[in-house]
């Protein structure tokens, strides 16, 4: 397979979209460096000129071990460059692309250094490790890509070296294109769902990102042609959930036979020919890069803003600590999330279950609490008067459900803050502000019930009788008057009683229906707030991936810098600053991620 | 058990102590220049079933109002535009509204924001246009809202009320007709409100503008532009305004309450709470005051708790130990600045009162 020679007069992105992207990326990265994030923001404004300048499509294969991750590249290309084989999977990221000088090389930040074929084998299957923060490069010549192409092998999400996944997921958030390559024997996995979940978080969106999943079916000449429409149907109805609405453009289904396309590259078979249908496409991605990177880069540019607006939240709580707590976080996070790398399935699996746990036990309290308030407004409405009735008890029971949602936002955002503590170590400052944001929409909800006032066409036409016996005193009977007078307000007091039962039974008829509404409110709310947090959550530990304890630590050390020593003079006068500060940045992370939205 | 919050007589005593500090507050007679008008309609024996009148239509306009008119509570207004009321009700003293977001496809048919409500403080509406309501500038937004909130404080909710079930076809076009003289009234007191909040009168004028141009049919008949503005610009200055903006800090931290009075509200907050345990601190008007008090000493006690939490430290925590707290001494109350005294003294001295805005005002309007 060879490429026809790329034009080297590629549309560029217009020099405005540039320059405003790489405003952005400045101030980003100025905000990540007084958070203490220096190295990301390093990072971020490397990606963005590398998106900008560089024209090259970054294209991730990811997939278990075993899967055919390699095998598919070296299809791809025409010719068996990676190591393949029954032996052999790949554990180290290993990047191909072409150059004028072909060859293999171990590539630093800043050095690169060529090596044998056999080094690169031997770093490539994880035989060798590889320096740190090192990474494979293999440039093949002319033709096999175009050179706005590099494919990139990464190894085997699963692979018992949980290190080995952490280097995919790092690469995850550099992607243009996922190729997610699965097994059609045994089609999407409980793994693979998760890592996919989180690949498409990491770049930021399948919906108006540009980037694209591109979902390989590998060893579809395993299965029999009548099952592989159900497969296709299957996959699709998956991936559609879990990329959420406006992604369907963004993904395809190739059913590829990677092995037989490198043995026998010219067969018809639909495997084969789905290898080549995939080349095209990636090919004919690569080609539109000037569309596809600046979207790209502006993604990008978005996520990072989110994780420095964790970390930011994160910061901005430190900054209410004590010296000798924030210490002990520090210490807690070195033991706990540096020393041992985060496993992000079973921390998926922690917050799963910390989250159904106190939804659950927020639930029986709210239900326990409704059916006190409702006996306890029964006994008022028994006692209560007219105006009792319908001018204060609304109002009243609007203040005894604010009361309780106040009391259990405070009880929740200790446990959320619990909860997200055995994730990271620490907490920052989302529970509390969700939770102040969902009491104070509550209080605007307004009462559940309205009790309507007794008629006043009856005491109108009471008075009226009585003034009328008044004058028929006068003027007449002075029986029939007196009797009239005297039993105008004698039915007045009687009609009055009769309205205050009526408003009680109102009451009452109401009342169960009105709590219930107002409870599933509360519900709905503390529900919405317990999701909204533990997805936050999750999104930070995708967004940090790898670097979640360094981030962690360099924010809370940056936060004790800002503080300071607790006994100096001027503490406190720094503390407020620092949090003032704090709460600037943070709004600026919401302006720059509101108009990169737009 | 039961659940501290769930006993409700504790709720019906504030709510009828909140009833009584209102009619309170209204002797003050801070901005409201209809509020004994307003008082008289509610209480009065002829005013009284004339309101009650449209009381009793409240359930079925609300029925009707969320089957064509208004969304469903799930949607709610932005964090921000809630904050900002929030502070404008704890400054103007107002009652908590609810919020309700009208559909796109009525909002034409509406003011931006109308107030809404029944009589003697029972329920407070706000239905809003929020498209229109975010697209107001900044200061013009506040202005809406304050003058918004000014009809709750000062019961006019019920007059439009009135207005609508009319236009609905709610049979009270008599109770409507009745009303027209409190109606025209009443817009005087809501500009004051938003000048208050906003507090500049190029803003105010220009909202009033704005607010007279997009007039719904169905509203009451607003007295003409000159005289309002005539009114704002006699409030403008008042001892109220002198006031408001030389005492009020960058934070909104003013209220119309007379000075101390926030000490008290804090210092009721406190007892309650230690009487009931710590639960009843919350609810209303009252919560949304002591909100960010609340939040501050919270966060200043989380450090401690979670001290308290890491076993493993235990040589940091005799360390902590050996250095024990000093109970705190009782806040100092701030000193006063004695040329912010002096300019606020001869600010007050130039200033008109409030009788006199009034007087002007009643005399032009030709009311007694």
């Amino acid at each position: 397979m060879t490429t026809a020679s790329p034009t080297s007069t590629a549309p560029q992105p217009t020099s405005d979209a540039r320059s405003v992207l790489l405003e952005h990326a400045q101030t980003l990265e100025s905000i990540a460096k007084e958070l203490g994030l220096t190295d990301l923001g390093r990072t971020i404004g490397a990606d963005t000129r590398r998106r900008l300048d560089d024209h090259r499509v970054r294209a991730v294969v990811l997939g278990e071990i075993k899967q055919g991750k390699s095998t598919l590249i070296n299809a791809i290309l025409g010719r068996d460059v990676l190591p393949t084989g029954v032996t052999p999977t790949t554990g180290a990221v290993a990047t191909v692309r072409v150059g004028d000088a072909p060859g293999m090389f171990v590539c630093t930040d800043d050095d690169r250094t060529a090596i044998e074929a056999d080094r690169f084998a031997a770093l490539a299957t994880g035989r060798d490790q590889p320096l740190e923060g090192s990474t494979l490069e293999l440039v093949v010549e002319d033709g096999a890509l175009p050179p706005t192409l590099e494919l990139i092998d990464t190894p085997g999400m699963n692979d018992m070296e949980r290190v080995r996944g952490a280097i995919s997921r790092g690469q995850l958030p550099r992607a243009d294109v996922l190729v997610l390559v699965l097994d059609a024997t045994q089609l999407l996995n409980r793994t693979e769902m998760a890592f996919l979940r989180d690949a498409i978080s990491a770049v930021g969106g399948l919906a108006g990102s540009g980037a694209s999943l591109l979902l390989a079916i590998n060893r579809i000449d395993l299965v029999d042609e009548s099952d592989r429409p159900l497969l296709v149907d299957y996959l699709r109805r998956e991936v559609r959930a879990l990329a959420g609405e406006g992604a369907e453009d963004a993904i395809e289904i190739f059913q590829t036979d990677a092995r037989g396309a490198l043995r026998r590259p010219d067969e018809d078979s639909p495997g084969v020919e789905d290898v080549r249908r995939l080349r095209a496409r990636l090919l004919e991605i690569a080609d539109g890069h000037a569309d596809v990177l600046p979207a790209r880069a502006r993604a990008a540019l978005s996520r990072h803003a989110s994780l420095l607006a964790h970390n930011a939240a994160i910061a901005a709580r430190a900054l209410t600590l004590e010296e000798l707590a924030l210490r002990r976080e520090i210490r807690a996070i070195e033991r706990e999330v540096l020393d041992h790398e985060s496993d992000m399935v079973l921390l998926r699996e922690q917050l799963a279950a910390g989250q159904a746990t106190l939804q659950e036990q927020s639930e029986a309290r709210i239900d326990r609490f409704r059916d006190d308030l409702r006996a306890s407004t029964l006994s008022c409405v028994d006692s209560a008067n007219l105006r009792m009735l319908s001018n204060h008890l609304p109002g009243s029971l609007h203040d005894a459900f604010l009361a309780f949602a106040r009391e259990e936002s405070d009880r929740l955002r200790v446990e959320l803050d619990e909860l997200t503590h055995q994730a990271m170590r620490t907490h920052g400052e989302q529970a509390r502000r969700r939770l102040f944001q969902a009491t104070m929409r509550l209080g605007f909800r307004g009462p559940p019930i309205y009790i309507d006032p007794p008629s006043v066409a009856l005491e109108a036409g009471l008075v009226f009788v009585g003034l009328a016996g008044t004058a028929v005193m006068y003027f007449g009977s002075m029986m029939a008057g007196l009797a009239m007078t005297v039993a105008g307000p004698l039915a007045t007091v009687f009609l009055r009683e009769k309205s205050l039962r009526d408003a009680r039974e109102r009451a009452k008829t109401e009342l169960p229906g009105a709590l219930e509404r107002a409870s599933e409110a509360l519900r709905d709310s503390i529900r919405r707030v317990v999701e909204q947090h533990v997805s936050a959550v999750e999104e930070h530990l995708v967004l940090a991936n790898v670097a979640l304890g360094r981030q962690l630590v360099s924010v809370l050390e940056q936060a004790r810098e800002q503080l300071g020593q607790g006994d100096a003079p001027d503490a406190e006068n720094r503390r407020t600053q620092a949090q003032a500060r704090m709460l600037e940045l943070e709004q600026q992370l919401y302006a720059v991620r509101q108009q990169l939205q737009r | 058990m039961v659940h501290i919050a769930a006993d409700l007589p504790q709720f019906l005593q504030r709510r009828e102590l909140a009833a009584y500090e209102q009619r309170l507050a209204r002797t003050a007679y801070a901005y409201g220049v209809d509020l004994r008008r307003a008082q008289w309609l509610a209480t009065s024996t002829v005013g009284d079933p004339l309101m009650r009148t449209v009381d009793r239509r409240w359930s079925s306009m609300v029925q009707g109002l969320e089957a064509d008119s208004v969304r469903p509570l799930r949607k709610a207004p932005p964090t921000a535009l809630l904050e900002e009321l929030a502070r404008l009700i704890h400054m103007l003293r107002a009652p908590l509204p609810t919020i309700r977001l009208l559909r796109p496809e009525v909002a034409g048919d509406w003011p931006t924001i109308t107030p809404l409500g029944t009589t003697k403080g029972g329920l407070h509406w706000l239905v809003m246009d929020l498209d229109r309501v975010m697209a107001l500038s900044a200061p013009e937004r506040t202005f809406a809202l304050a003058s918004a909130l000014g009809h709750l404080q000062c019961d006019h909710g019920a007059i439009f009320a009135a207005h609508l079930m009319a236009h609905r076809g709610r049979r009270v076009g008599l109770v409507k007709g009745l009303l027209r003289p409190w109606a025209k009234v009443s817009v005087f007191s809501a500009d004051r409100a938003g000048l208050v909040a906003a507090p500049s009168l190029e803003v105010a004028f220009e909202a009033v503008e704005r607010q007279a141009s997009e007039h719904p049919a169905w509203m009451p008949r607003w007295p003409d532009l000159a005289t309002r503005r005539q009114s704002l610009e006699d409030f403008d200055k008042s001892s109220m305004m002198a006031r408001r903006r030389l005492l009020c800090d960058d934070h909104g931290g003013w209220s119309m309450a007379p000075p101390g009075r926030e000490e008290e509200m804090d210092s009721i907050g406190r007892k309650m709470a230690s009487a009931l345990g710590g639960a009843i601190r919350m609810g209303g008007r009252l919560a949304m005051k002591i909100e960010g008090y609340e939040r501050r000493r919270k966060d200043d006690g989380d450090a401690s708790d979670e001290a308290d939490e890491d076993e493993e430290a235990k040589v940091d925590a005799n360390a902590e130990a050996e250095a024990p707290e000093e109970p705190k001494a009782a806040p100092e109350p701030p000193p006063i600045d004695p040329e912010r005294a002096s300019r606020l003294e001869k600010a007050l001295r130039d200033a008109w009162s409030l009788a006199r805005c009034d007087q002007r005002l009643t005399r032009r309007l030709g009311l007694l």
